[in-house]
């Protein structure tokens, strides 16, 4: 079980690694290791188990988390042209800090989230991950690092779901990581309308469009 | 292993081929919506079959699925009962349906109303079968969408638009308080099945009152019926009947299934019944009378219909609780029947109004006129609708009105309490008034558009409807008369089914006083007959009081056949009149009178419209500034809710 | 042999009924009136002529007459309305819903008979009848159970025979016949002799009636005044008037009752002036209270 634990922290760390980089394609790499952990802790859950949903489920994990979406937003950002995040708010430094306050605070008080009979400390650190993805999502200017920052959250649910019950329906799960697939490569092909009819993609720039 | 051929498995095998019919609906060739309409009319027969078949459970439990919850369908008598009621009024509308739908050509294609018609079946089907409280939710929101998508199919006016979006709203609201109810009751029952929940006193009052807000808003009971009669018109005419006749008594099967045969037991539950059901059923009527569009009376109808059921199931759960068994099966019987035989005549009503509407073009009344002459077969078949609506003997509301009242009366006669047996007879009472602004309504309905002079060019030109959509009427016609005439049968059927246990309380010889009157009737004509020898009958125009030919413009209209009635509650809304006489000068030749009648509720303007006033003040002032248009701003509240809900979580 | 006294009452009485009302209101407005049978040979020759009718009709204008007397007959023959032993008694017949609801049918066929025609004082006549059921329905719906509920059981021919407690009698028997003047179309609610088609309710349903059509209808309204006295009459002084022994002597004091009400409604007639149709409401609410309360005693006083 030990084993799961230090892949939870692992995707928990890159996260926080993602909080202190602003260079686009670094934080994709730590996008991409997550979704590795993350598929590695059910390939080998499922391994354990013998439960081939859950193997299954893990190599789908991996193909498209830790392969496809990184792959993906790497060649939208290579065609936007954008190779760094300046972010807007607290900078790198700052929000690392956070992050790691929230990952120590998180993890001593991992008893408010666990379910029972689960390891404790796996459920803090997965709602650290979630924290982190929506403290991502507000430290970013351009839109393509906010989408970065909605997967790191996705992550994050994804692994407190998967280290808390005894599993989620694979069906379900098969369905949310496609929903999710679809989604990136939509906001992708919006992004690219965006950058196109507003010659940038800084999400500071956009707030007269509420009306 | 021997595969029986059960209810469940029938019930089943009718979702799957309407679930087939469905895509097959949007295809582009003409035939292919033929087929969907030949594969939902055998669907409708298998589920007719489920009807008769003994019940039992099937159970799927997918390797990979939903956790620990099965796909599960039990069929009992309750659920065997909703099949037949889907299965017969399916029928009628799935035979119905192509000669109507022919005429909706050029305002919306007749795939789409298959596909979403034959999505409605089969939903309806799997919320009375599904064993527990997940698969009954999938197939409720599926009911929910895909009659959604039926009331929108003329998308193109703008009026349908807004029914669609309210009706959406209304059922996203009721589904809210449903499946709010059911989590709490999972987590105090810990199952999922409907056949565990088992909650007494205390424990029942927090789930039963969610999980009954959310069905009065499907069933369009009061306060919650507003949608309804918005909703209802707007769909196809066969669409409507489906959803009147059938969709809201899914509702009606839970508020059985759960609080009235299940065992959601509160004490509160039977007088909640009995008041939302009396004041449904008197407010339902008293605003169809206030309506002059055919099919926006026949959905306010709807509304009186769900009162009539929702009273008899308070009845009998305030019955049982004082261990009156008998009234209490009277009662029952009365809401099951009435469910039954409101389905059959609703059904009945929307189908001819949509061959008005097919043939002359509009269902307002004011318009009609004279249709009994060119449209004979649905004038009859109307006419037995709004009698059997009526509960006029022999037919079958009647029947089941008949098992309420002496529900009633035994009620006053047999109550542990004074107080009890007053308020069962003064319901009896309540009831009568109900029916007698019910007759008053139908007069209307069917004395303004059917006889008289044609009010209208396209009244005048109008034609009888195609065969098939005749022979649905006709169909269920004849179903109106044998439901009410085989009412004993009806009664044995119930006690074989387990939902009553008193063996037979039907006291009536319907059957022999029907002939009696038949041969009375009979005798009279021939003796009419002898007296008329060498006595011609004159045909003759209608008295004019010498001012020579009477126009059709003289004759009373919807809205002054219904005045006085109308302003005797006028103190439930704001009935107003405005009169203009043009040419003032010339008192006794004025060139131009209009007279236009408006009414608004008070329920409405008082009590709804304020509430969404504050809510639209409230966001405009707090919300405004919140919504800055910011993402940070927004990232930034998201952060700090999900950190307090997470503290909260945590210190509780 | 009751059911033979049954029978000859339901045919001689309601005749006899509308011959006395009408001499009575002759007398009481102080003119000799016509004949006391002059209303039989009226119909009697309205019954040999031909008739008219108009082109707008349909089958219901034609079948109206037939369906309203046969109802009328029907609920005259299973109602012990005379005192005398109905037919089929005790078989649940006289069901009081039954009864009503078949009068509501009977009035479901005459409002769209009167709406056939296309004349606009049909339509008048129409709306006013059905407004006036309205008001009527439940008052005599909640007094004639009120009336049931001691013995039990919702069938008439049975329930007005048995004993009634005299304050509920009293009630419930004053709230019906108030209810049915105004069934019934008479003073103060309708005049059925009014010339002017504005004020008619009764009368404008069927103006176009003319003839033998006419004259079905006139029996059956000659027919169902009698049975609403009969059972009025069976209310209050159901208890006095029957004995035990004797069918003769209850059958002969009953009808004597109900010539004795018709001799006093034709001194009603006489005297009172129509109301105000915006006033009819509250006449009829007069019942409706007396049957709430007759219902108030029956359920609550022990």
């Amino acid at each position: 079980m030990a084993t799961f634990q230090e892949l939870v922290g692992l995707a928990a760390m890159a996260s926080l690694w993602m909080l202190g980089i602003t260079r686009v394609r670094s934080m994709l790499w730590g996008l991409g290791a997550q979704g590795a952990a993350l598929g590695a802790l059910l390939l080998f859950r499922g391994i354990n188990n013998g439960s081939i949903g859950e193997t299954l489920l893990g190599c789908a994990v991996i193909a498209v988390k830790a392969i496809a979406i990184p792959v993906f937003l790497n060649w939208s950002a290579c065609r936007l042209h954008v190779v760094r995040d300046r972010g807007v708010g607290l900078g790198p430094g700052l929000a690392m800090l956070a992050g790691a306050l929230i990952v120590v605070l998180c993890y001593f008080k991992s008893g408010w989230f666990s379910a029972a009979g689960s390891v404790s400390g796996n459920a803090g650190l997965a709602i650290a991950t979630v924290l982190m993805g929506l403290i991502i999502m507000m430290t970013r200017r351009l839109a393509l690092g906010m989408l970065i920052g909605f997967l790191v959250l996705d992550n994050g649910i994804f692994s407190y779901a998967f280290t808390q019950t005894p599993g989620i329906p694979v069906v379900i799960e098969l369905g949310v990581l496609f929903d999710l697939f679809m989604g990136v490569l939509l906001a992708g092909m919006v992004l690219f309308r965006v950058s196109r009819s507003f010659e940038h993609m800084d999400v500071l720039e956009m707030r007269e469009l509420h009306e | 292993m021997t595969m029986q051929f059960h209810a469940p498995e029938a019930a089943i095998t009718a979702i799957l081929v309407w679930g087939a019919a469905c895509p097959i609906g949007l295809l582009r060739p003409p035939g292919a919506a033929r087929v969907a309409a030949l594969l939902s009319i055998a669907a409708c027969g298998l589920c007719l079959t489920a009807a008769f078949l003994p019940g039992g459970i099937v159970a799927v439990r997918p390797p990979i699925g939903l956790a620990g919850v099965a796909i599960g369908f039990r069929v009992d008598s309750l659920s065997r009962w909703f099949l037949g009621l889907i299965g017969v009024v399916g029928l009628a509308a799935s035979i119905y349906s192509p000669g109507y739908l022919k005429h909706l050509r050029g305002r919306a294609r007749p795939g789409f109303v298959w596909s979403g018609l034959t999505l409605l079946f089969a939903s309806m089907a799997g919320v009375a079968t599904a064993q527990n409280a997940i698969v009954f939710f999938a197939f409720w929101e599926m009911m929910a969408i895909s009659s959604f998508l039926l009331v929108a199919t003329e998308h193109e006016r703008q009026s349908v638009r807004r029914a669609a979006f309210i009706y959406l709203g209304a059922t996203r609201i009721g589904s809210a308080f449903l499946m709010a109810g059911f989590l709490w009751a999972h987590a105090s029952t810990g199952s999922w099945n409907f056949h565990d929940w088992i909650l007494r006193g205390s424990d029942a009052s927090g789930p039963a009152a969610l999980i009954l807000v959310g069905l009065l808003v499907k069933a369009g009971s009061w306060p919650f019926h507003l949608w309804l009669p918005i909703a209802h018109p707007a769909a196809p005419s066969p669409v409507s009947a489906v959803m009147s006749g059938v969709m809201i008594k899914t509702a009606i099967y839970a508020v059985f299934r759960l609080l009235v045969m299940g065992g959601v037991e509160a004490p509160w539950i039977g007088w909640t019944l009995v008041a939302a059901g009396a004041i449904s059923a008197f407010w339902g009527v008293l605003f169809a009378l206030l309506q002059h569009d055919m099919k926006r009376l026949l959905a306010y109808h709807s509304v009186e219909n769900i009162g009539l059921i929702l009273l008899a199931a308070g009845v009998s759960l305030v019955a049982r609780q004082a261990s009156l068994t008998a009234v209490s099966d009277l009662a029952l019987a009365a809401g099951l029947f009435h469910t039954l035989n409101h389905g059959v005549f609703k059904a009945l009503l929307f189908l001819c109004a949509g061959t008005v509407d097919a043939n002359a073009h509009t269902v307002e009344l004011d318009r009609l006129g004279g249709l009994i002459q060119r449209m004979p077969w649905t004038a009859a078949t109307f006419f037995v609708g709004s009698a059997a609506i009526c509960a006029l003997p022999p037919l079958n509301g009647f029947a089941s009105e008949w098992l309420l009242y002496r529900g009633l009366f035994q009620l006053g006669a047999s109550g542990p309490s004074g107080e009890i047996r007053l308020v069962g007879l003064l319901l009896l009472g309540w009831v009568g008034l109900v029916g007698a602004l019910a007759l008053a309504c139908f007069a209307k309905a069917f004395g303004i558009s059917f006889v008289g002079q044609p009010r209208s060019k396209e009244a005048s030109h109008a034609k009888e409807g195609e065969p098939a959509m005749v022979g649905a009427s006709v169909f269920l016609a004849v179903l109106c008369a044998a439901l009410g005439l085989g009412a004993p049968l009806v009664w044995d059927a119930m006690h074989g089914l387990g939902f009553v246990r008193t063996p037979q309380a039907w006291t009536l010889p319907i059957l022999p006083l029907t002939l009696v009157g038949a041969l009375s009737m009979a005798l009279i004509w021939l003796g009419m007959r002898q007296l008329a020898r060498g006595r011609p009958t004159r045909t003759y125009i209608t008295w004019d009081c010498g001012f020579g030919a009477l126009t059709p413009r003289a004759q009373y209209t919807a809205t002054s056949f219904a005045q006085p009635i109308v302003r005797l509650f006028g103190a439930l809304y704001r009935y107003e009149m405005e009169v203009v006489v043009e040419g003032h000068g010339r008192r006794h030749f004025p060139t131009e009178i209009r007279a236009e009648s408006s009414h608004e509720a008070y329920l409405e303007s008082k009590v709804y419209s304020p509430a969404l006033g504050t809510v639209i003040k409230l966001s405009e002032g707090l919300i405004m500034r919140l919504q800055a248009g910011s993402i940070h701003q927004y990232l930034l509240f998201m952060v700090l809710t999900l950190g307090l809900l997470l503290w909260l979580g945590g210190v509780l | 042999m009751s059911l033979a006294i049954h029978i000859v009452l339901l045919i001689a009485l309601p005749l006899l009924l509308s011959c006395v009302i009408r001499k009575t209101k002759a007398l009481m407005q102080g003119r000799p009136g016509p004949p006391l049978f002059q209303p039989i040979f009226d119909l009697v020759k309205r019954f040999r002529k031909g008739e008219t009718v108009s082109s707008t009709a349909s089958w219901i204008f034609r079948a109206n007459p037939l369906v309203g007397l046969s109802i009328a007959l029907v609920v005259a023959m299973v109602v012990p309305w005379t005192g005398a032993e109905p037919l089929a008694r005790g078989s649940g017949t006289a069901d009081l819903i039954l009864i009503v609801y078949l009068l509501a049918m009977a009035r479901f066929f005459s409002l769209l008979a009167a709406l056939d025609t296309g004349s606009a004082f049909g339509g008048l006549g129409a709306s006013r009848e059905a407004a006036l059921a309205v008001l009527i329905e439940p008052s005599i719906l909640v007094s004639l159970s009120a009336v049931a509920l001691a013995s039990g059981t919702m069938d008439l021919s049975v329930a007005l025979q048995s004993p009634v407690r005299g304050t509920v009698a009293l009630l419930s028997g004053s709230a019906f016949l108030l209810a049915a003047l105004a069934e019934l179309s008479r003073m103060p609610v309708d005049d059925p002799t009014t010339h002017l088609e504005l004020t008619m309710i009764h009368e404008a349903t069927i103006l176009e009636n003319s003839g033998r059509n006419l004259a079905l209808i006139e029996t059956t309204v000659a027919l169902r005044t009698a049975v609403f006295f009969g059972v009025g009459v069976q209310i209050l002084l159901g208890k006095a008037l029957r004995s035990p022994d004797n069918a003769i002597v209850s059958a002969a004091s009953s009808a004597a009752a109900i010539l004795m009400l018709g001799c006093l409604l034709g001194v009603l007639e006489g005297i009172a002036v129509k109301l105000n149709w915006r006033r009819v409401p509250s006449f009829v609410a007069f019942s409706t209270a007396l049957a709430v309360m007759s219902a108030f005693v029956a359920a609550v006083g022990a």
